[in-house]
């Protein structure tokens, strides 16, 4: 095998190095839970199997040619392998350094050989017009009362792909008497250029939205979207761009949670469907919002205020939920791939006998709803939606 | 290390055009992933990056059809072919020692039919431990069979390594699980046993393949027993002065017909590591941990008849924690840590059995000629039967620098395997041979019984295609080119 030139002695992956040798040389204790394992049934494409081409990067018994690259690039880093992992290892940060090393190299895979130069260009991951970003919201954001002041941090999928989602928010954060101020020089949050390796670039977006949340004086931010809070949440401090001290970033499911008996007094209207008594909702915990940031409880909370909605888990549920394949631009680099952990996880929606599919992301829904098949199609809404439904 | 010569991008396109292209690999950084199992030899290496054995190609069959085509070209091209599954298994038996192809059946994973009337569940090789047990809990079954790999392995490695879990003395070893199989000959002809529950027709065939690991067909479809989920599962401990009167005790359970889920014996050094959150134990005191698993009714009499032979040994009883805390974390072991894999580090377990009659002789001679060398070692006996049980002897030690300790690991392994088999102990319990008991299979079986299984081999495969080396067979036919790997087979 070729070498490449030795990382310096300062490469952040090198800090890792204990845990990329340990985790290469493990018994395969969290394989059968990596959904990109269990769609190829590969031992390349595993997380021992991605920890090993860290591991011969590393000793330079390889270099990030196109199948190494493809290998760690296979990888949705949505943390199943860590909630397996009983030392806790933190392969999927390993995998987020090791593509920053790629990026370096300039040796991106195809899908994204672009994606900075995508995003730098238009604020968003979708080349979408930046001044439309909110276009879909103004008549709603017109509608709302004053009250108490929170931002509402939309990001791209919710903004180009999934207004209705924002719509819904507001709607309940309004019926809440809280007021949602969008910030109108929003920009991609940076989460898939992290999850990518762009790391420079992603700085350069962090510094815009912090500087947007200073300037705007309210310190309650709320996200839709789980990639969005953790970026804010996680990643900027990472990336040596804070935000100002006192805010506070909560995904919108743990915000209202904390509102409950506000809600609850507010609904009325059983959300049942086609006259039935209770309506078999399942909730598919988002991997950022569970894994990463710890939110399992208050969407669940939420959905118990609903009358007429029973709540019946995934067999594979909480932090041993099953991705939904769109993680960390796996739907760019590997389409199918993607693809079929998307059906696998629909395949799953229909074994609980559910009759609506819920979940609190909007890359979740666009990628699930995209891989819906005439046997899957379960109905899907963002818990935003069913709540909204519930308020009027 | 290829020891076959053979054109690969001339097969590879054969097996593609045959399989399909996405079911076949030749790309470097995959073929270093399919270069180790869970030897801890071989991990040893692999963490010094030493990345071979390699395969030339891996190819992921997804029918049967798809192997018995592999099987006819290797077979034609002499090309050596290495079957894994979980891949999970301890002794190198999934290395591909001689390069050539290494034949995944992680995507056969189908199961094909669940039999409540007749309690059984037929399913494909590939098939993880942890899913199929995933698909009968939800059902309210169980195959009872829970090995500590079950999240990394495969149901027909269960077979080819003739495996135990730890509830085995309750559940059955897997051969006893197994009903019937479904392989694949190496020249590409397919065998079925019939899925009876028992047969006087002659031998039973399906035995033969159960712990051939590989060597002599590819086990591709299993019909297997299962058993409703217990109703109750209680833990209970005892602590016993000496592991003799523990060992006494454990007999008598069987005498008065006991099958218990669980029943590890643990030596005073296991004792202190397992107790050490509950209790500081007396020297030389033993603990034992047992759980039972049957139905409510079932467990009152067990629990009462057990509580009563303990206490007349003069046990103390723990109560449940300690057994329960076992149960819990009794993966933990499993993953690789500084401890176990650090630079120098050398470690691995001796499952051997004996006759009860030797169990206890065969334990202190492994002791002391594995100690003598400067490792530590603690022990504990589980699997038990009437007539005896296994012993694991665990060791763990350090050297000078990594290759003094696989040189060391080596010698370890041989001076254990030299007392149990003088103590009148099998070398293996349930672990399975691979390339690390290999050079031990004659001294196993005596002269007459390996020539037997060479004769065999020669018969079902006689180009030695089918993982060969493993076991000790076909040795013959290609010498030896698996020493590299093979560090711990030393001549005994």
């Amino acid at each position: 095998m070729s070498g490449s030139p030795p990382p310096s002695s300062s490469d952040a992956l090198d800090q890792f190095a204990k845990v990329s040798r340990l985790c290469s040389l493990c018994a395969r204790m969290c394989r059968h839970a990596c959904p990109t394992h269990v769609a190829t049934r590969s031992d390349a494409c595993s997380p021992v199997g991605r920890a090993l081409v860290v591991e011969l990067y590393r000793g330079h018994k390889t270099a990030l040619t196109e199948t190494p690259v493809d290998r760690l690039y296979q990888c949705t880093l949505c943390g199943a392998c860590k909630a397996w992992c009983k030392p806790g290892h933190e392969l999927p940060r390993i995998i987020e350094l090791a593509r920053e090393r790629v990026i370096q190299e300039h040796r991106a895979p195809l899908g994204i050989i672009d994606l900075d130069q995508t995003v730098s260009k238009h604020n968003n991951v979708y080349s979408e017009p930046h001044e439309k970003r909110f276009a879909s919201l103004a008549p709603v954001l017109e509608q709302q009362h004053s009250g108490d002041n929170v931002i509402y941090f939309v990001g791209c999928t919710t903004a180009y792909r999934h207004p209705e989602i924002a719509t819904a928010a507001i709607h309940v954060l309004n019926r809440l008497g809280v007021t949602a101020h969008i910030l109108q020089n929003e920009v991609c949050c940076g989460s898939p250029l992290v999850r990518a390796g762009y790391t420079e670039t992603a700085r350069t977006l962090a510094r815009q939205n912090v500087e947007a949340i200073a300037t705007s004086g309210i310190r309650t931010v709320l996200t839709t979207c789980p990639g969005c809070a953790r970026a804010l949440k996680h990643d900027y401090p990472k990336l040596n761009t804070p935000l100002p001290g006192s805010t506070t970033v909560f995904h919108i499911t743990e915000f209202l949670a904390k509102r409950r008996r506000q809600l609850q007094r507010l609904l009325t209207s059983p959300t049942t469907t086609q006259g039935s008594t209770s309506t078999a909702v399942t909730y598919h915990d988002p991997c950022h919002l569970g894994r990463e940031l710890g939110v399992y409880n208050p969407p669940r909370q939420l959905l118990q205020l609903l009358p007429g909605i029973r709540l019946v888990e995934f067999q594979n549920t909480r932090d041993h939920a099953d991705c939904c394949g769109a993680g960390a631009v796996l739907p760019k680099t590997f389409p199918q791939l993607a693809a079929e952990i998307a059906h696998r996880r629909l395949d799953d929606a229909a074994q609980t006998g559910a009759s609506l599919l819920i979940s609190s992301c909007p890359n979740c829904k666009q990628h699930l709803t995209s891989h819906q098949t005439p046997s899957s199609a379960m109905p899907f809404l963002d818990l935003m939606e069913l709540l909204a439904r519930a308020l009027k | 290390m290829s020891s076959t010569s053979f054109n690969v991008r001339r097969v590879r396109r054969e097996i593609e055009h045959l399989i399909g292209g996405d079911n076949v690999s030749d790309a470097e950084i995959d073929r270093v992933c399919y270069s180790r199992d869970a030897w801890p030899l071989r991990l040893m290496q692999l963490g010094r990056l030493v990345t071979k054995p390699r395969p030339d190609l891996i190819v992921w069959p997804t029918t049967v059809e798809h192997i018995q085509h592999v099987l006819r070209i290797a077979n034609a091209e002499h090309i050596p072919v290495t079957p894994v599954s979980g891949g999970s298994g301890v002794c190198g038996g999934a290395l591909p020692t001689r390069g050539g192809i290494i034949l995944d059946l992680k995507r056969m994973n189908r199961i094909c039919g669940l039999d409540e009337e007749s309690y059984t569940v037929t399913v494909e090789a590939g098939l993880l431990g942890y899913e199929l047990e995933q698909y009968l809990s939800v059902r309210g079954y169980t195959t009872g069979h829970a090995p500590s790999s079950i999240f990394s392995s495969a149901v027909g490695g269960f077979a080819a390594a003739r495996s135990a879990g730890v509830l085995s003395s309750k559940y059955g070893k897997f051969e006893e699980i197994v009903v019937s199989l479904e392989v694949v000959l190496p020249n590409g002809e397919l065998l079925r046993t019939k899925t009876v529950p028992r047969s006087s027709m002659g031998p039973d065939l399906k035995q033969l393949f159960i712990g051939s690991e590989g060597t002599f067909g590819i086990i591709t479809e299993l019909t297997l027993r299962i058993c409703p989920l217990p109703e109750s599962t209680q833990f209970a401990s005892f602590l016993f002065p000496d592991l003799h009167t523990g060992m006494e005790a454990v007999i008598r359970f069987f005498r008065r017909d006991l099958r218990l889920a669980l029943i590890r014996l643990y030596d005073e050094n296991e004792t202190r590591f397992v107790l050490g959150r509950f209790k500081s134990p007396p020297e030389g005191a033993c603990v034992l941990n047992l759980i039972y698993s049957a139905t409510k009714k079932l467990v009152s009499l067990e629990r009462r008849t057990v509580t009563r032979i303990c206490e007349a040994a003069g046990a103390e009883p723990l109560g449940p924690k300690p057994s329960k805390h076992w149960w819990d974390n009794r993966f933990d072991l499993y993953y690789p840590s500084s401890i176990n894999l650090g630079p120098g580090m050398l470690y691995d377990v001796l499952d051997v059995a004996a006759s009860y009659a030797n169990l206890e002789t065969m334990y202190w001679r492994m002791r002391e000629a594995m100690e003598k060398l400067g490792v530590s070692t603690m022990s504990h006996f589980s699997h038990f039967y009437p007539d005896g049980g296994n012993i694991y002897v665990i060791f763990i030690g350090h050297a000078g620098s990594s290759e003094e300790a696989e040189a060391k690991y080596s010698r370890v392994w041989k001076v254990g395997l030299e007392a149990a088999h003088r103590a009148g102990g099998t070398l293996s319990h349930q672990h399975g041979v691979g390339l690390l008991k290999a050079p031990w299979m004659p001294v196993e079986h005596g002269p007459v019984g390996f020539a037997l299984l060479e004769a065999i081999k020669q018969y079902l495969d006689p180009h030695n295609i089918l993982n060969p080396g493993k076991l000790g067979l076909g040795s013959k036919a290609s010498p030896s080119t698996d020493t590299p790997t093979a560090q711990g087979g030393d001549s005994p």
